[in-house]
């Protein structure tokens, strides 16, 4: 049958879509002609370079779409075998532990202080949560300034004598992560809070009561009731934090860009500038290839952390 | 301590006295921490009303003339 009427009867599409399912045993291709177009655009944009990435990590590439020379695992034991990797990796644990864990405790804090219903706390709520709708570059330029051997913060530890003279921060090899770290503590916490929040709002008064009335103390209840029932929402931040974690780049690009000496390279930073700064696109494609195991593995564990649900 | 003097206890005055001072460490912390996440926002926008060559003054001004 053809489908070039204008108008198609339901009844003729009922047929044909009976028709798909032959009773001699043979598929009929029709049917995935309609996925084509999605495939189509799938594979362009997503198998195609992955493919092509993955050739590229075997090969030395001068300039490229120039001449390649097949290498074998040369590239990805240049990238194993660079200290400055392995510098990037232990900073990224770093950067995550500072992303994830400490605001989340600072959240945590702040959501049980500001959900005690005290007057006024819906301003302490939204002065808190402001860092998070401030751009990434902007709030990283502005702590430029603030933790700058010229800063604010300098400036006023002198006044108080509590310095004798500017401290360097972010071009400091001791002190540049912490300085990155700050940044994205002051711009996280809102974030955790409002969720850790919600999560603090959904637990019923009625077991507070009950532990009230047995006599139990604040941190005793604390401990044996909101944190077990927090669960899920600290489940939640700790894997979008770990998430955004790994994909930071600008935080660290913005005010540092990994300086001094490497000293706040993580390896997104770095694998940017092997890449796109040195032009090392074999050594590049095999940094990729490991980023992408090292994220597979951490969803692997996340996912079976969670149970498969709840995200 | 027994049960009663515990139940007492949580109704009481000195449970009232209790919540008070709770109540004082909470508003401690709040105001920190929101002095502390505003502050930058406000050298955002204490910057923003400086002159290009009154930004690198050290020490910085406080407050933009």
């Amino acid at each position: 049958m053809t489908l070039s009427s204008d108008r198609v009867s339901l009844s003729a599409i009922t047929e044909w879509m009976g028709s798909s399912l032959q009773t001699d045993g043979q598929v009929d291709w029709r049917p995935y002609m309609y996925l084509v177009p999605a495939l189509a655009v799938y594979a362009v944009f997503l198998v195609y370079p992955f493919i092509d990435t993955f050739l590229l990590s075997f090969q030395e590439v001068q300039t490229l779409g120039g001449e390649t020379k097949w290498v074998g695992l040369q590239n990805y034991r240049a990238i194993l075998s660079d200290p400055i990797f392995w510098r990037a990796s232990v900073n990224t644990l770093l950067f995550s532990v500072g992303m994830v864990f400490v605001p989340i405790v600072l959240g945590l804090l702040l959501a049980v202080t500001i959900n005690t219903g005290l007057r006024g706390s819906t301003l302490f709520r939204s002065i808190i949560f402001i860092p998070v709708v401030v751009p990434i570059i902007v709030a990283g330029i502005t702590f430029q300034w603030i933790l700058g051997t010229e800063g604010i913060l300098n400036a006023f530890l002198v006044e108080l004598g509590l310095l004798a003279e500017p401290m360097r921060i972010l071009n400091s090899t001791t002190w540049s992560l912490p300085g990155v770290l700050t940044m994205v503590i002051w711009k996280r916490v809102g974030y955790y809070m409002v969720i850790i929040l919600a999560g603090l709002q959904s637990i019923p008064d009625d077991v507070y009561e009950a532990a009230k009335i047995m006599g139990k103390s604040r941190w005793e209840m604390f401990r044996n009731i909101t944190i077990p029932l927090l669960k899920p929402a600290l489940l939640v931040t700790a894997v979008i934090g770990v998430i955004d974690s790994i994909k930071a780049f600008a935080h660290v690009f913005v005010m540092t860009s990994g300086g001094p000496s490497h000293s706040s390279e993580i390896l997104s930073t770095y694998f940017y500038k092997i890449a796109f700064r040195q032009y090392r696109f074999g050594e590049g494609a095999a940094y990729g290839f490991i980023l992408f195991g090292i994220t597979l593995v951490l969803a692997f564990v996340i996912i079976r952390l969670s149970g498969g649900s709840e995200i | 301590m027994s049960k009663s003097s515990k139940l007492r206890g949580a109704l009481s005055a000195e449970g009232e006295q209790d919540i008070s001072s709770a109540r004082i460490a909470t508003v401690v912390v709040l105001v920190v921490a929101a002095v502390a996440v505003a502050f930058p926002l406000y050298w955002m926008v204490a910057t923003s009303l400086k002159h290009s060559v009154e930004i690198g003054v050290f020490p910085p001004h406080v407050v933009p003339p």
